[in-house]
């Protein structure tokens, strides 16, 4: 057996990929995460497996897809015999497991998430106090920590999450900037602020229900609102920043592979979409750092590699030294981090909305469909990266399309999808495109 | 039936139109001056009008200032709300200045988590002490120097709730300094203005409450609405709320108590 890291796993909760400062966002702050951007490999091309926060944590935490583990929406209970990330650590590789903060696989906060020894959850409120609960908790176990066994400490954070709660709070459209000294901070709309078309029906329901809708935001309150989600990012950012700290002020610092990521993204304004439950790269991707100075290469950007949230498991396995749980979906990353080495795989998926929409990630290109909408979608992510123009129509684009779908089909067909979950993909698939 | 959404940025007047602040203090009931006593009631709002929960309490307890050092005593508890049985409590014993920010000089602080408000959760507890000494903050956690970098002006937010008491003048310059939140966290680069264009009440028949901002990277906006007095009547950071209520304590227990947390 190789010699067993601890395992430092950092996620937070709805992070736009494209928020950390040192890798090019110009309206934040983030000395933590620059940190953990020096002295670790970032993925520019990394997914979640579904952009809503039960099912992405449930297939997370277990290696699988939400679909097989039964958790297809928020509030699903996964289903009986699936091992879960700490269950998995702790009874073959003998890890101490430790968990703070949100689970959501169904309840929001529990004592009880399998495998662990939960030390503080929060107590249903918006998530920035908590989360500097869950730092206080964290700081504390580094540093006392006798490490007589390895630990996996899994730290969930909240934020940026709020965000949820602060669109709410200021749904209204305003007559004048609520603090009108920052007019000059409010970062410009994105490149990608216009709705593509044609679009799926879901995709457009999920838009008419955002607080941007019903408020009649304009212009400046959708700047304002991208400005108050980099400061959410901020809030959590000073939180890791802290933990590294106590980790390198810590016994373990050499010995700690850190893995950080977030369970899905946030709409942030692109295609005009706020917060997440659809597959825009927006929501679909999320950030993904892993971190082990002076064991693993420092300051990589890898922007060609597809990595995926169900990789986490399998990698973290490969590190203590075991094989990842039966059935488990995601790649060791390990191979990759280490010398370099290719992941043998061509596309990711995610899935979405109780297991009606799915996206498929090939190299190149982006192909979404949901159950029961002829609406495909099919972007060229090389000379679209913002995904404005939808190629499905495009006769020009026909074998590409039909080559994305067949990789589709095969993958549905590969997924042992719970008893639970609706699995009309076929079919439903075959009466509406023909 | 959907739930219906705030709408709105939290404000005394709004707290209290969705029913969030239902007993909105006498402030007159409150000593302006030190030494004084002031408990808080940690709100947090879902941006639903029927979102709003108790998740902690704070507790502020300040002395006369010395006449000789030009310094004075604030001890800080803090408790919040965890997952069931669980909760995080600070103990804080501050020094300090009586200067525009409460800078604080010197500090002891301890952290716990707690189950079933008896036991103590092992491993977890957090000890850390700070002195300022030839202008330079000396930090210590469990004994250990750690640092702590800002500049010359800075504050922390326990002390921020004794300060803006003293901040009350239309015309003041905005106040610029770092923070250090729960003494743990540096939020850098911070000003703290007086806003004159807004004001609230606590009722139609309280006095005006006048708002000071304070805004910086790394946070949303905290508004404190302060009254003629000084006294802080509460802070509002986006969705949470700081209330000053005497029942402040008990309204907490009350909550965990319903909540099942015990």
């Amino acid at each position: 057996m190789t010699e067993q890291p601890n395992i430092l796993f950092i996620y937070t909760d709805q992070q736009h990929i494209d928020t950390i400062a040192a890798l090019g966002c110009p309206y934040l702050q983030t000395p933590g995460m620059d940190r953990l951007v020096r002295q670790g490999t970032s993925f520019s091309q990394s997914y979640c497996p579904s952009p809503l926060c039960g099912p992405c944590r449930a297939a997370v935490y277990t290696g699988r897809m939400a679909s097989e583990v039964g958790v297809t929406d928020n509030g699903a209970r996964p289903e009986p015999g699936v091992p879960f990330m700490g269950e998995w650590l702790r009874k073959q590789a003998g890890y101490e497991t430790v968990y703070m903060g949100k689970w959501h696989v169904p309840q929001y906060f529990t004592s009880n998430v399998p495998g662990f020894d939960v030390l503080f959850g929060g107590r249903g409120g918006p998530g920035a106090l908590s989360d500097n609960s869950y730092t206080f908790a964290a700081d504390a176990f580094l540093r006392q920590y006798d490490g007589s066994k390895p630990f996996l400490m899994a730290l969930n954070y909240m934020q940026p999450h709020d965000i949820c709660e602060w669109m709410r709070l200021n749904q209204d459209r305003f007559e004048r900037l609520p603090f009108p000294d920052l007019e000059h901070e409010l970062p410009p709309l994105p490149d990608n602020f216009d709705i593509p078309d044609p679009e799926p029906a879901l995709v457009r329901k999920v838009r008419a229900g955002s607080p941007s809708v019903q408020g009649g935001w304009d212009e400046r309150h959708w700047r304002y609102y991208r400005w108050a989600y980099h400061r959410h990012v901020e809030m959590v950012d000073a939180e890791i920043g802290r933990v590294l700290d106590a980790l390198d002020a810590s016994p373990h610092r050499e010995n700690t592979l850190i893995l950080f990521s977030s369970d899905h993204g946030e709409g942030l304004a692109h295609h005009q979409m706020t917060r997440k439950s659809f597959l825009y790269e927006e929501a679909a991707k999320v950030p993904l750092i892993v971190s082990w100075p002076g064991r693993l290469p420092q300051d990589v950007r890898d922007d060609h590699t597809l990595v995926t949230g169900v990789d986490l498991v399998p990698t973290m396995c490969d590190f203590a030294g075991i094989d990842p749980p039966p059935k488990a979906r995601g790649l060791s990353l390990r191979p990759l981090l280490e010398n370099g080495q290719a992941l043998a795989r061509t596309f990711v998926t995610s899935e979405i909305a109780d297991n009606r929409g799915q996206m498929l990630r090939s190299s190149r290109y982006k192909y979404i469909a949901y159950l029961d909408d002829p609406t495909e979608q099919l972007f060229d992510l090389k000379d679209d990266p913002g995904e404005t123009r939808n190629l499905a129509g495009d006769a020009a684009c026909a074998s590409v399309l039909q080559d994305h779908r067949d990789m589709h089909r095969q993958w549905v067909g590969s997924l042992e999808v719970s008893p639970r979950v609706a699995h009309r993909w076929y079919e439903s698939r075959a009466q509406a495109v023909g | 039936m959907a739930r219906e959404a705030v709408r709105q940025p939290l404000s005394p007047s709004v707290l209290q139109r969705i029913d969030a602040w239902r007993s909105a203090p006498v402030l007159e009931d409150w000593p302006a001056e030190p030494p004084y006593r002031r408990t808080f009631t940690l709100l947090a709002q879902h941006g639903w009008v029927d979102g709003s929960f108790p998740v902690g309490v704070l507790e502020l307890q300040r002395s006369e200032t010395d006449r000789r050092t030009g310094l004075f005593e604030l001890s800080v508890r803090q408790k919040r709300a965890g997952n069931t049985l669980r909760e995080h409590l600070i103990d804080a014993t501050l020094t300090c200045r009586e200067d525009a920010l409460a800078t604080p000089v010197r500090w002891e602080l301890e952290s716990r988590f707690t189950v079933a408000r008896q036991r103590e959760l092992p491993r977890l507890t957090y000890r850390e002490s700070g002195c300022l000494t030839d202008g330079r903050l000396e930090v210590r956690i469990d004994g250990r120097p750690a640092r702590r970098d800002v500049g010359p002006a800075y504050t922390c937010d326990w002390s921020l709730l004794d300060a803006v008491g003293r901040l009350r003048q239309a015309a003041m310059t905005p106040v610029s300094f770092d923070v250090l939140q729960d003494m743990t966290l540096v939020k850098r680069g911070q000003t703290l203005t007086f806003r004159e264009d807004r004001n609230d009440r606590l009722g139609d028949a309280s006095p005006p409450l006048r708002c000071f901002v304070q805004q910086g990277p790394g946070n949303l906006p905290y508004e404190y609405w302060v009254d003629d007095e000084g006294r802080p009547a509460c802070v509002v950071n986006a969705f949470h709320a700081w209330l000053l209520d005497d029942e402040a304590p008990r309204r907490f227990d009350d909550q965990l108590i319903r909540l099942g947390a015990r």
